[in-house]
Protein backbone atom coordinates (compact mmCIF):
# COMPACT_ATOMS: atom_id res chain seq x y z
CA UNK A 1 0.00 0.00 0.00
CA UNK A 2 2.44 2.62 1.11
CA UNK A 3 4.57 1.42 -2.32
CA UNK A 4 1.48 2.29 -4.32
CA UNK A 5 1.26 5.58 -2.68
CA UNK A 6 4.69 6.41 -3.25
CA UNK A 7 4.86 5.75 -6.67
CA UNK A 8 1.69 7.94 -6.99
CA UNK A 9 3.12 10.83 -5.03
CA UNK A 10 6.58 10.30 -7.58
CA UNK A 11 4.24 10.52 -10.61
CA UNK A 12 2.75 13.27 -8.98
CA UNK A 13 5.73 15.85 -7.79
CA UNK A 14 7.85 14.64 -11.61
CA UNK A 15 5.21 16.31 -13.47
CA UNK A 16 4.24 19.46 -11.43
CA UNK A 17 8.53 19.70 -11.27
CA UNK A 18 8.36 19.39 -15.51
CA UNK A 19 5.69 21.84 -16.35
CA UNK A 20 4.99 24.02 -12.98
CA UNK A 21 9.31 24.97 -11.96
CA UNK A 22 10.36 26.16 -14.93
CA UNK A 23 7.08 28.72 -15.57
CA UNK A 24 7.93 29.86 -11.62
CA UNK A 25 11.96 30.42 -12.68
CA UNK A 26 10.98 32.26 -15.63
CA UNK A 27 9.32 35.30 -13.73
CA UNK A 28 11.69 37.87 -13.07
CA UNK A 29 10.93 39.31 -9.22
CA UNK A 30 9.77 42.81 -9.56
CA UNK A 31 11.09 45.79 -8.31
CA UNK A 32 9.07 48.95 -7.31
CA UNK A 33 11.09 51.20 -9.05
CA UNK A 34 10.35 48.86 -12.77
CA UNK A 35 6.65 48.69 -11.56
CA UNK A 36 6.66 52.63 -12.00
CA UNK A 37 8.37 52.72 -14.93
CA UNK A 38 6.45 50.11 -16.74
CA UNK A 39 2.62 51.49 -15.96
CA UNK A 40 4.21 54.82 -17.41
CA UNK A 41 5.17 53.26 -20.34
CA UNK A 42 1.49 51.60 -20.69
CA UNK A 43 -0.26 54.58 -19.94
CA UNK A 44 2.14 56.42 -22.74
CA UNK A 45 1.36 53.39 -24.94
CA UNK A 46 -2.52 53.52 -24.64
CA UNK A 47 -2.48 57.27 -25.11
CA UNK A 48 -0.80 56.69 -28.41
CA UNK A 49 -2.70 54.11 -29.04
CA UNK A 50 -5.99 56.42 -28.37
CA UNK A 51 -4.56 59.43 -30.38
CA UNK A 52 -3.28 57.32 -33.67
CA UNK A 53 -6.86 55.76 -33.34
CA UNK A 54 -9.03 59.22 -33.36
CA UNK A 55 -6.56 60.33 -35.94
CA UNK A 56 -6.98 57.66 -38.06
CA UNK A 57 -10.96 57.66 -37.30
CA UNK A 58 -11.07 61.53 -38.55
CA UNK A 59 -8.89 60.48 -41.72
CA UNK A 60 -11.18 58.06 -42.81
CA UNK A 61 -14.71 60.22 -41.65
CA UNK A 62 -14.25 63.30 -43.62
CA UNK A 63 -13.24 62.74 -47.22
CA UNK A 64 -13.08 64.83 -50.66
CA UNK A 65 -15.92 64.70 -52.36
CA UNK A 66 -17.26 66.34 -55.26
CA UNK A 67 -20.78 66.58 -56.16
CA UNK A 68 -23.82 67.86 -58.71
CA UNK A 69 -27.46 68.76 -58.47
CA UNK A 70 -30.33 71.42 -58.49
CA UNK A 71 -30.92 73.94 -55.23
CA UNK A 72 -33.92 73.47 -53.86
CA UNK A 73 -33.35 75.64 -50.92
CA UNK A 74 -30.88 78.12 -49.91
CA UNK A 75 -29.93 79.84 -46.33
CA UNK A 76 -26.61 81.92 -45.08
CA UNK A 77 -25.42 78.72 -44.38
CA UNK A 78 -27.08 76.02 -46.32
CA UNK A 79 -27.46 74.59 -49.93
CA UNK A 80 -30.06 71.93 -50.38
CA UNK A 81 -29.92 70.35 -53.31
CA UNK A 82 -31.35 66.77 -55.45
CA UNK A 83 -28.15 65.20 -56.83
CA UNK A 84 -28.32 63.40 -60.34
CA UNK A 85 -29.44 60.17 -58.23
CA UNK A 86 -32.38 62.33 -57.02
CA UNK A 87 -31.00 62.23 -53.30
CA UNK A 88 -31.59 64.98 -50.62
CA UNK A 89 -28.07 66.63 -50.13
CA UNK A 90 -27.07 69.05 -47.58
CA UNK A 91 -24.14 71.54 -48.26
CA UNK A 92 -22.82 73.21 -45.43
CA UNK A 93 -20.72 76.66 -46.11
CA UNK A 94 -18.74 78.84 -43.79
CA UNK A 95 -16.60 81.88 -44.49
CA UNK A 96 -14.16 80.09 -46.26
CA UNK A 97 -16.53 78.43 -48.89
CA UNK A 98 -15.34 80.27 -52.55
CA UNK A 99 -18.09 80.98 -55.27
CA UNK A 100 -17.89 81.10 -58.75
CA UNK A 101 -19.96 81.30 -61.97
CA UNK A 102 -18.24 81.24 -65.30
CA UNK A 103 -20.78 83.91 -66.95
CA UNK A 104 -20.32 86.52 -63.91
CA UNK A 105 -17.26 87.75 -62.31
CA UNK A 106 -18.77 88.58 -58.97
CA UNK A 107 -20.55 85.65 -57.88
CA UNK A 108 -21.59 84.70 -54.39
CA UNK A 109 -24.18 82.87 -51.95
CA UNK A 110 -26.99 85.63 -52.88
CA UNK A 111 -26.69 84.67 -56.62
CA UNK A 112 -27.91 80.89 -56.42
CA UNK A 113 -31.22 80.54 -57.00
CA UNK A 114 -34.24 77.63 -56.29
CA UNK A 115 -33.69 75.82 -59.74
CA UNK A 116 -29.82 76.41 -60.49
CA UNK A 117 -27.32 73.42 -61.37
CA UNK A 118 -24.49 73.72 -59.05
CA UNK A 119 -21.75 71.71 -58.70
CA UNK A 120 -19.75 71.87 -55.28
CA UNK A 121 -16.50 70.82 -53.84
CA UNK A 122 -15.92 69.90 -50.27
CA UNK A 123 -15.20 67.86 -47.12
CA UNK A 124 -17.76 64.81 -47.11
CA UNK A 125 -18.47 63.93 -43.36
CA UNK A 126 -19.74 59.85 -43.50
CA UNK A 127 -21.33 60.40 -40.33
CA UNK A 128 -23.42 63.11 -40.92
CA UNK A 129 -23.60 62.88 -44.89
CA UNK A 130 -23.09 66.16 -45.83
CA UNK A 131 -20.68 68.53 -47.45
CA UNK A 132 -18.68 71.28 -45.80
CA UNK A 133 -18.48 73.26 -49.19
CA UNK A 134 -15.01 74.57 -49.95
CA UNK A 135 -15.70 75.35 -54.06
CA UNK A 136 -19.53 76.15 -54.84
CA UNK A 137 -19.95 77.24 -58.71
CA UNK A 138 -23.05 76.84 -61.34
CA UNK A 139 -22.68 74.35 -64.08
CA UNK A 140 -24.64 73.41 -67.40
CA UNK A 141 -25.18 69.95 -67.49
CA UNK A 142 -25.56 68.29 -70.61
CA UNK A 143 -28.50 66.13 -71.59
CA UNK A 144 -27.82 62.98 -72.81
CA UNK A 145 -30.86 61.42 -75.04
CA UNK A 146 -30.93 57.15 -75.95
CA UNK A 147 -33.80 55.95 -77.55
CA UNK A 148 -35.03 55.01 -81.42
CA UNK A 149 -35.21 58.18 -84.56
CA UNK A 150 -38.76 58.93 -85.10
CA UNK A 151 -38.36 60.80 -87.67
CA UNK A 152 -37.09 63.49 -89.25
CA UNK A 153 -37.88 67.28 -90.06
CA UNK A 154 -35.69 68.34 -92.98
CA UNK A 155 -36.89 71.83 -93.33
CA UNK A 156 -35.80 72.48 -89.48
CA UNK A 157 -33.02 69.89 -89.21
CA UNK A 158 -34.92 68.63 -86.55
CA UNK A 159 -34.79 64.54 -85.71
CA UNK A 160 -37.58 63.54 -83.03
CA UNK A 161 -36.05 60.52 -80.88
CA UNK A 162 -38.26 58.15 -78.81
CA UNK A 163 -36.92 57.76 -75.84
CA UNK A 164 -36.87 54.31 -73.51
CA UNK A 165 -38.96 56.10 -71.09
CA UNK A 166 -41.72 56.80 -73.81
CA UNK A 167 -40.34 60.79 -74.02
CA UNK A 168 -40.41 62.77 -77.13
CA UNK A 169 -37.57 64.33 -77.09
CA UNK A 170 -36.12 66.18 -80.23
CA UNK A 171 -32.69 67.17 -81.01
CA UNK A 172 -31.71 70.50 -83.12
CA UNK A 173 -29.07 69.53 -85.32
CA UNK A 174 -26.57 72.49 -86.05
CA UNK A 175 -23.74 73.20 -88.44
CA UNK A 176 -21.81 72.42 -85.27
CA UNK A 177 -23.46 69.15 -84.51
CA UNK A 178 -21.27 66.31 -84.87
CA UNK A 179 -22.84 63.63 -86.13
CA UNK A 180 -21.40 60.06 -86.51
CA UNK A 181 -22.71 56.18 -87.26
CA UNK A 182 -20.89 53.39 -85.18
CA UNK A 183 -20.35 49.57 -86.43
CA UNK A 184 -18.61 46.88 -84.80
CA UNK A 185 -16.60 45.91 -87.46
CA UNK A 186 -15.35 50.27 -88.54
CA UNK A 187 -16.08 51.85 -85.14
CA UNK A 188 -17.29 55.63 -85.68
CA UNK A 189 -17.60 56.82 -89.18
CA UNK A 190 -18.29 60.51 -89.71
CA UNK A 191 -22.06 60.81 -90.84
CA UNK A 192 -24.28 64.00 -91.47
CA UNK A 193 -28.24 64.88 -91.23
CA UNK A 194 -28.75 63.40 -94.39
CA UNK A 195 -27.44 60.15 -93.49
CA UNK A 196 -29.72 59.74 -90.14
CA UNK A 197 -32.86 57.42 -91.24
CA UNK A 198 -35.69 56.85 -89.30
CA UNK A 199 -36.42 53.92 -87.17
CA UNK A 200 -32.45 53.83 -85.94
CA UNK A 201 -31.20 54.18 -82.56
CA UNK A 202 -29.53 57.05 -81.42
CA UNK A 203 -27.31 58.64 -78.53
CA UNK A 204 -27.28 62.18 -78.30
CA UNK A 205 -25.97 64.84 -76.02
CA UNK A 206 -26.39 68.33 -76.27
CA UNK A 207 -27.63 71.63 -74.25
CA UNK A 208 -31.45 71.88 -73.32
CA UNK A 209 -33.12 74.68 -74.95
CA UNK A 210 -34.71 77.24 -72.05
CA UNK A 211 -37.46 78.37 -74.42
CA UNK A 212 -38.70 74.82 -75.91
CA UNK A 213 -39.24 72.24 -73.68
CA UNK A 214 -37.67 68.74 -75.14
CA UNK A 215 -35.80 70.65 -77.38
CA UNK A 216 -31.89 69.71 -77.54
CA UNK A 217 -29.37 71.78 -79.24
CA UNK A 218 -27.34 68.67 -80.21
CA UNK A 219 -23.67 68.71 -80.27
CA UNK A 220 -23.00 65.42 -80.74
CA UNK A 221 -25.26 62.52 -82.64
CA UNK A 222 -23.80 58.38 -82.31
CA UNK A 223 -26.09 56.56 -84.88
CA UNK A 224 -26.32 52.85 -83.90
CA UNK A 225 -27.57 51.07 -86.96
CA UNK A 226 -26.39 47.82 -85.77
CA UNK A 227 -28.91 47.39 -82.70
CA UNK A 228 -32.48 46.27 -83.02
CA UNK A 229 -34.67 49.58 -82.29
CA UNK A 230 -37.58 47.56 -80.98
CA UNK A 231 -37.99 49.77 -77.42
CA UNK A 232 -38.09 47.21 -74.26
CA UNK B 1 -10.07 -3.28 3.85
CA UNK B 2 -8.04 0.09 2.72
CA UNK B 3 -6.13 -1.58 0.07
CA UNK B 4 -9.62 -2.83 -1.18
CA UNK B 5 -11.06 0.28 -0.98
CA UNK B 6 -7.94 1.87 -3.36
CA UNK B 7 -8.53 -0.41 -5.84
CA UNK B 8 -12.39 0.47 -5.77
CA UNK B 9 -11.54 3.94 -6.04
CA UNK B 10 -8.58 3.25 -9.31
CA UNK B 11 -11.65 0.72 -10.70
CA UNK B 12 -14.27 3.64 -9.97
CA UNK B 13 -11.95 6.65 -11.77
CA UNK B 14 -11.44 4.19 -14.85
CA UNK B 15 -14.79 2.93 -15.53
CA UNK B 16 -15.39 6.87 -15.06
CA UNK B 17 -12.89 7.79 -17.82
CA UNK B 18 -14.12 5.20 -20.17
CA UNK B 19 -17.60 6.01 -20.21
CA UNK B 20 -17.01 9.59 -20.50
CA UNK B 21 -14.40 8.77 -23.80
CA UNK B 22 -17.89 6.97 -25.26
CA UNK B 23 -19.96 9.68 -24.45
CA UNK B 24 -17.29 11.89 -26.36
CA UNK B 25 -16.86 9.26 -28.99
CA UNK B 26 -20.92 9.31 -29.66
CA UNK B 27 -20.27 13.25 -29.44
CA UNK B 28 -17.80 13.61 -32.16
CA UNK B 29 -19.54 10.86 -34.08
CA UNK B 30 -22.73 13.26 -34.14
CA UNK B 31 -20.73 16.09 -34.88
CA UNK B 32 -19.21 14.50 -37.88
CA UNK B 33 -22.62 13.34 -39.40
CA UNK B 34 -24.10 16.59 -39.31
CA UNK B 35 -21.21 18.05 -40.88
CA UNK B 36 -21.54 15.88 -43.76
CA UNK B 37 -25.43 16.25 -44.06
CA UNK B 38 -24.25 20.06 -44.40
CA UNK B 39 -22.23 19.41 -47.17
CA UNK B 40 -24.28 17.23 -49.22
CA UNK B 41 -27.01 20.17 -48.65
CA UNK B 42 -23.85 22.65 -50.59
CA UNK B 43 -23.02 20.04 -53.17
CA UNK B 44 -26.95 20.43 -53.91
CA UNK B 45 -26.96 23.71 -54.04
CA UNK B 46 -23.50 23.44 -56.62
CA UNK B 47 -24.86 21.15 -59.20
CA UNK B 48 -28.33 23.06 -59.70
CA UNK B 49 -27.92 24.74 -62.74
CA UNK B 50 -26.57 28.13 -63.13
CA UNK B 51 -29.61 31.07 -64.05
CA UNK B 52 -29.64 32.40 -67.17
CA UNK B 53 -27.41 35.82 -67.30
CA UNK B 54 -29.57 38.68 -67.59
CA UNK B 55 -28.24 42.03 -69.09
CA UNK B 56 -26.32 44.03 -67.02
CA UNK B 57 -23.35 46.93 -66.10
CA UNK B 58 -21.17 47.55 -63.21
CA UNK B 59 -18.28 50.36 -63.36
CA UNK B 60 -14.96 49.88 -61.36
CA UNK B 61 -13.83 52.99 -61.60
CA UNK B 62 -14.38 55.90 -61.55
CA UNK B 63 -16.55 56.22 -57.86
CA UNK B 64 -18.97 58.45 -57.92
CA UNK B 65 -18.52 61.55 -56.28
CA UNK B 66 -14.63 61.11 -56.93
CA UNK B 67 -12.06 63.78 -56.82
CA UNK B 68 -9.33 63.97 -58.82
CA UNK B 69 -5.95 65.28 -59.50
CA UNK B 70 -5.21 64.35 -62.77
CA UNK B 71 -7.75 65.12 -65.86
CA UNK B 72 -6.85 61.74 -67.53
CA UNK B 73 -9.19 59.07 -65.89
CA UNK B 74 -10.08 55.39 -66.53
CA UNK B 75 -13.14 54.21 -66.69
CA UNK B 76 -13.87 50.22 -66.20
CA UNK B 77 -16.28 48.05 -65.95
CA UNK B 78 -18.37 44.98 -66.75
CA UNK B 79 -21.21 44.10 -69.15
CA UNK B 80 -22.28 41.34 -71.32
CA UNK B 81 -19.64 40.58 -73.95
CA UNK B 82 -21.49 41.36 -76.73
CA UNK B 83 -22.70 44.62 -75.80
CA UNK B 84 -21.56 47.98 -76.72
CA UNK B 85 -20.49 50.56 -74.18
CA UNK B 86 -21.32 54.39 -74.60
CA UNK B 87 -18.97 56.79 -72.44
CA UNK B 88 -20.43 60.29 -72.62
CA UNK B 89 -19.81 63.42 -71.09
CA UNK B 90 -19.82 67.34 -71.63
CA UNK B 91 -16.71 67.03 -74.01
CA UNK B 92 -16.50 63.47 -75.05
CA UNK B 93 -18.23 60.90 -76.15
CA UNK B 94 -16.96 57.67 -77.19
CA UNK B 95 -18.33 53.69 -77.83
CA UNK B 96 -16.15 50.87 -76.40
CA UNK B 97 -16.03 47.04 -76.88
CA UNK B 98 -15.78 44.88 -74.07
CA UNK B 99 -13.55 41.99 -74.33
CA UNK B 100 -14.75 38.47 -74.36
CA UNK B 101 -15.65 38.50 -70.49
CA UNK B 102 -17.66 41.80 -71.09
CA UNK B 103 -14.42 43.47 -69.02
CA UNK B 104 -14.03 47.28 -70.43
CA UNK B 105 -11.80 49.80 -70.39
CA UNK B 106 -10.88 53.31 -71.55
CA UNK B 107 -9.03 56.77 -70.53
CA UNK B 108 -10.94 59.85 -70.45
CA UNK B 109 -10.05 63.39 -70.00
CA UNK B 110 -12.41 65.18 -67.79
CA UNK B 111 -12.92 69.39 -67.45
CA UNK B 112 -12.28 71.45 -64.45
CA UNK B 113 -14.50 71.04 -61.96
CA UNK B 114 -17.04 68.79 -61.78
CA UNK B 115 -18.12 66.38 -64.42
CA UNK B 116 -21.30 64.22 -65.55
CA UNK B 117 -20.15 60.93 -66.60
CA UNK B 118 -22.73 58.48 -68.55
CA UNK B 119 -21.58 55.24 -69.12
CA UNK B 120 -24.54 53.65 -71.43
CA UNK B 121 -24.08 49.49 -72.05
CA UNK B 122 -27.10 48.59 -75.32
CA UNK B 123 -27.25 45.10 -75.82
CA UNK B 124 -27.56 43.86 -79.71
CA UNK B 125 -31.43 43.62 -78.92
CA UNK B 126 -31.29 47.08 -77.92
CA UNK B 127 -31.69 46.38 -74.18
CA UNK B 128 -29.78 49.14 -72.14
CA UNK B 129 -28.15 49.54 -68.78
CA UNK B 130 -27.39 53.41 -67.76
CA UNK B 131 -24.94 54.13 -64.73
CA UNK B 132 -24.05 58.01 -64.08
CA UNK B 133 -20.91 59.02 -62.08
CA UNK B 134 -19.87 62.37 -60.70
CA UNK B 135 -16.52 63.40 -60.68
CA UNK B 136 -14.24 66.50 -59.62
CA UNK B 137 -10.71 67.54 -61.09
CA UNK B 138 -9.54 69.82 -58.69
CA UNK B 139 -5.97 70.64 -57.55
CA UNK B 140 -7.27 72.41 -54.53
CA UNK B 141 -5.53 71.50 -50.84
CA UNK B 142 -8.37 71.77 -48.08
Amino acid sequence: MAKILLFLFSIFYLLFAIFAIPTIAATPTPTTESKDSKEVINQQITDLKTRIASHVAELNLVEKRGIIGTVTDVSDTQITIIDLKNNTRFIDMDELTKFSNPAQKEFGISDITKGDTIGALGLYNKESRRILARFVSTIDLPVIVYGVIDSLDATKFRVKVQTEDNKEMFLDVEKTTKTSSYSKDEGLLRSGFSKIKGNERVIATGQANKEEENLITATRIILLPEILTTLR
Amino acid sequence: MKKEKIILSFVAVFIGLLVAAIAFYFYESANRIADQKQNKVVSKIALSPTPKQTFFLTLDSPKDEEVFTKKIITISGKTTADAIVAIISKDYQDIVTPSQNGDFLTTISILDDQNMIDVIAIAPNGQSERLTRTVTFSTEEF
